[in-house]
């Protein structure tokens, strides 16, 4: 099972636009998504899902008074047999953990012989 | 003849596999190039105290060294991202890296009073100027 990654670079998109940086685990029974959000608090933090897409955005507030906050933003293809309803997310010092749980049948199965 | 043909179209693909490859490369140096230079950083002056914050992601403050020397602030930081146990990874851009950077401030410190937290993934240094560099007013008499 593989994570498609679409990238998103758009011209147009706003000037204080960050995509945070990725790393996609795959585990026996779900994909682990981790997000660096440096500066981001969980109120200001929104995930998801929209067809068979996941979609993070977050906004950080800028600790200068007056100055834009900055955006992060990433959206990523959901694979195959993601069981949308289990997904949870969970922001840890600067890093939000976000959990894809495999429906139960899109799990390696071994099948024994009788 | 056929046979050429397809010699041809397989070194073409070749030439264009190794120039993806090359760039993936590339792009994978100047990411470690930009990690050695340090953490985005930023100062502020806030009148009375300067404000020096970092974007460390995933770090823990235990993982965090600061010293002052008048007007020399060293955040030392080390960390490891590691692949969770019993997963495959499929997507790396988080690195594990290892800094010591220096900053400049341009104010003298009272470096008895100077403190710092970390939250959110965000050191914040708070550095109180001197008595002798805090702001003054300073009044225009009528002449």
């Amino acid at each position: 099972m593989s994570m498609q990654l679409r990238n998103q670079r758009d011209e147009r998109r706003p000037r204080r636009e960050v995509t945070p940086r990725v790393d996609v685990y795959n585990g026996a029974d779900d994909v682990l998504v981790l997000c660096e959000l440096p500066g981001v608090v969980k109120e200001d933090l929104t995930l998801r899902v929209e067809e068979a897409e996941l979609i993070l955005e977050a906004a950080r507030r800028p600790t200068e008074p007056g100055a834009e906050a900055e955006r992060y933003a990433r959206r990523f293809t959901l694979p195959e047999g993601i069981d949308r309803a289990r997904i949870a997310a969970e922001l840890e010092d600067g890093v939000v953990r976000v959990t894809l749980p495999k429906a139960e049948t899109a799990k390696p199965r071994t099948i024994p012989i009788t | 003849m056929l046979n050429s043909v397809w010699a041809d179209l397989d070194a073409f693909e070749e030439a264009a596999r190794l120039g993806s490859r090359l760039e993936r490369m590339i792009s994978q140096i100047d990411q470690r190039e930009a990690m050695d230079a340090g953490p985005p950083a930023r100062l502020v002056d806030m009148g009375e105290s300067l404000r020096l914050e970092l974007d460390l992601p995933g770090f823990k403050r235990q993982d965090v060294t600061l010293t002052l020397d008048k007007g020399l602030v060293t955040v030392a930081a080390e960390v490891k991202v590691e692949v969770p146990e019993g997963y495959t990874p499929q997507l790396r851009e988080r690195r594990s890296h290892r800094f010591s950077r220096s900053y400049r401030v341009p104010a003298r410190l009272d470096v008895q009073k100077a403190s710092a937290t970390m939250k959110h993934g965000v050191l914040t240094v708070m550095l109180p100027k001197s008595a002798d560099h805090q702001p003054r007013r300073i009044e225009v008499k009528a002449s």
